[in-house]
């Protein structure tokens, strides 16, 4: 599918936004392909980044603008102590979902043994480490970035087998694209990565999904629009289209029918390219069906402040946050009001509050929006979590 | 440490004749540089190995993140530069090397002054190879165009019936009108041409209603 340059040039509004070539990309990619963008007068450079560090540097240092991010990146940037101190705004999740920890294929044989349920996820957990206490040697697994929700997802998993689990694993760092090959040479046993990773690891046979993420969080904000604070400020006209544009994009990627298409622009060598045309042969081709990856059902879209706040309880917990945040500095970084604003003038309704008690609902939900009921995704968490939530809330 | 010190330098870049001028450049200045070729996990290992006092990346590697995850895990691992930009002139100099699209990795202690003679290093290869590239782009664009514009131009001779002259006046007005470039509208041309061509010859539209 290659569209023809608009024959007309129009006066349009310019902005840069960084991507990472991965299946949760895809709002940013239909909303360009499919003339989202254009319909808002916007003319949006998408530049595709090797490295989530790539992105952060670029956005720091005036590149882009803004981009898709990791939910916890916003945060890590904004606040973070020793880093390129860059206040961010997000007003918008992109996806919810979508992460997998594969297990190699000798490993998963080890760990789904009889007496222990597969879909527990404490249960695995505990197999695991107990795995590793009898042979006398640690697990090898990879996450892929800090501040990344695979990193956090991989740990919360494995802490639920008990305080000294972490003693027998190593948690080495390995970029997505060289996954494979860890796997192939018996470097890592296991990892959590998004998608389409995890299917090409089954698919190549070198690996078997053990877990989903939303089974360590429930439909936990994955990738979120993320742009330079400054910018966000000066452009808050711009910022709203943009925002448009994306819940456009969002809703159209709800509809399995439009999945087809979907790949055939995915697959272009501009996107993700060869990726995706490994899964021609999968059976599930596009979204692995235990995954639960969402884009716009059940305002997947809206920034919780409550989930921001308790993904820095998360990061603040594993040491990659140094201090406690306030609700005043969350709520300069995150930005449900924006998000409201923008789908109100679409007639798209969403939730009166902003904060809800998280890990409470193991199934959607409904709360009050302007117009009436709105339904709002699950949330639950493993283990406790709830109650290390609400400790952290009172400190 | 004392500045004469020659520092141990990681060098990452999968463009291998970059790779070759960034080194030569940097070796010239009397440091040691290893080279390594991206590969799984390899990276943890060579700086566990090799205890580089600075790594120099290429800012689009995967391989970053993986360094950015060292750091964050291990407190002896190069931390990234752009950690380090509280001071202006440091600032400016990672700005540049941001733009060039260099990356760097570094060990605590180390002298900012040496930090940033090294960078500029690499930004300025970096940058050389870059225009280089572009200046062949761009021949090999200019070929390119010339090549596309003559094979409109034949379509349109032979669609048209006319001679090369009206042809390609024919060209250049209709890419005025569209404010195109004029290799864009040819392309767009053989495109379109080719296809009725292809379709049924008889039914092709006139070619001034195209486009």
């Amino acid at each position: 599918m290659v569209h023809p340059t608009p024959l007309r040039q129009r006066a349009s509004f310019r902005v840069r936004l960084g991507f990472v070539p991965l299946l949760d990309s895809a709002p940013l990619i239909m909303a360009r392909e499919l003339g989202l963008f254009d319909a808002e007068g916007l003319e949006v450079e998408l530049s595709r980044e090797g490295s989530w560090a790539s992105m952060r540097d670029k956005i720091a240092f005036g590149l882009l603008d803004g981009g898709q991010m990791l939910a916890p990146m916003p945060l890590n940037m904004s606040l973070a102590a020793d880093g390129p101190h860059t206040p961010i705004i997000s007003a918008m999740v992109l996806s919810r979902n979508g992460n997998g920890i594969t297990l190699s294929r000798d490993l998963y044989q080890q760990l789904v043994s009889p007496g222990i349920n597969p879909d527990d996820p404490m249960a695995t957990a505990c197999r695991l480490i107990r795995i590793a206490r009898e042979r006398g040697e640690p697990v090898q697994l990879a996450s892929v970035a800090p501040w990344s929700s695979h990193d956090l997802q991989l740990r919360d998993w494995l802490a639920t087998a008990g305080p000294e689990a972490m003693e027998h694993v190593r948690i080495l760092p390995v970029s997505p694209i060289q996954m494979e090959d860890a796997f192939r040479s018996g470097t890592i046993e296991g990892c959590c990565v998004g998608e389409p990773w995890n299917s090409l690891l089954e698919y190549q046979k070198l690996g078997r999904i053990i877990h989903a993420g939303h089974q360590i969080w429930q439909d936990a904000p994955e990738k979120v629009l993320g742009m330079r604070g400054d910018w966000a400020d000066q452009h808050t006209t711009v910022h709203r289209r943009l925002i448009r544009a994306l819940i456009a994009a969002c809703r159209w990627l709800d509809d399995p029918d439009n999945h087809g298409l979907l790949r055939d622009i995915l697959s272009q060598p501009d996107y993700l390219g060869e990726q995706v045309m490994y899964l021609d042969n999968h059976p599930f081709s596009l979204f692995h069906p235990d995954l639960h990856q969402n884009f716009f059902r059940n305002s997947a879209n809206f920034p919780w402040i409550s989930q921001a706040h308790w993904l820095t309880t998360r990061m603040l917990h594993w040491h990659q946050l140094a201090v406690h945040v306030s609700d005043g500095d969350l709520r300069k970084i995150i930005r449900p009001d924006l998000f409201r604003e923008a789908a109100a003038s679409m007639g798209i309704d969403t939730p009166l509050i902003d904060s809800k008690t998280e890990g409470h609902h193991a199934r959607p939900f409904t709360l009050n929006g302007r117009f009436g009921p709105v339904n709002v995704s699950s949330d639950a968490l493993i283990g406790s979590r709830l109650h290390d939530w609400l400790a952290a809330c009172r400190t | 440490m004392e500045s004469r010190e020659s520092l141990r330098i990681l060098l990452i870049d999968n463009n291998p004749e970059r790779a070759g001028h960034v080194c030569q450049a940097l070796r010239k200045e009397g440091h040691e540089v290893i080279r390594q070729r991206p590969d799984a996990s390899g990276l943890t290992a060579a700086v566990a190995r090799d205890q580089p006092d600075m790594v120099i990346i290429d800012m689009e590697s995967p391989d970053r993140d993986t360094l950015e995850n060292m750091s964050t895990l291990n407190e002896h691992a190069p931390r990234p530069i752009v950690f380090c930009a509280d001071q202006p002139g440091d600032r400016q100099t990672i700005q540049a090397a941001v733009r060039a699209g260099v990356s760097a990795y570094v060990m605590d202690g180390l002298q900012p002054e040496r930090v940033r003679s090294i960078i500029d290093s690499a930004v300025a290869q970096f940058e050389s190879f870059q225009a280089l590239r572009d200046e062949l782009a761009q021949t090999r664009g200019a070929l390119e165009d010339r090549k596309v514009i003559e094979r409109a131009k034949g379509l349109i001779m032979r669609h048209e019936s006319c001679d090369e002259e009206a042809a390609y006046s024919l060209l250049r007005r209709t890419a005025m009108d569209h404010s195109e470039r004029l290799a864009v509208m040819a392309r767009r041309v053989i495109d379109l041409l080719d296809k009725s061509a292809a379709d049924n010859a008889r039914n092709s539209k006139p070619f001034q209603q195209a486009g």
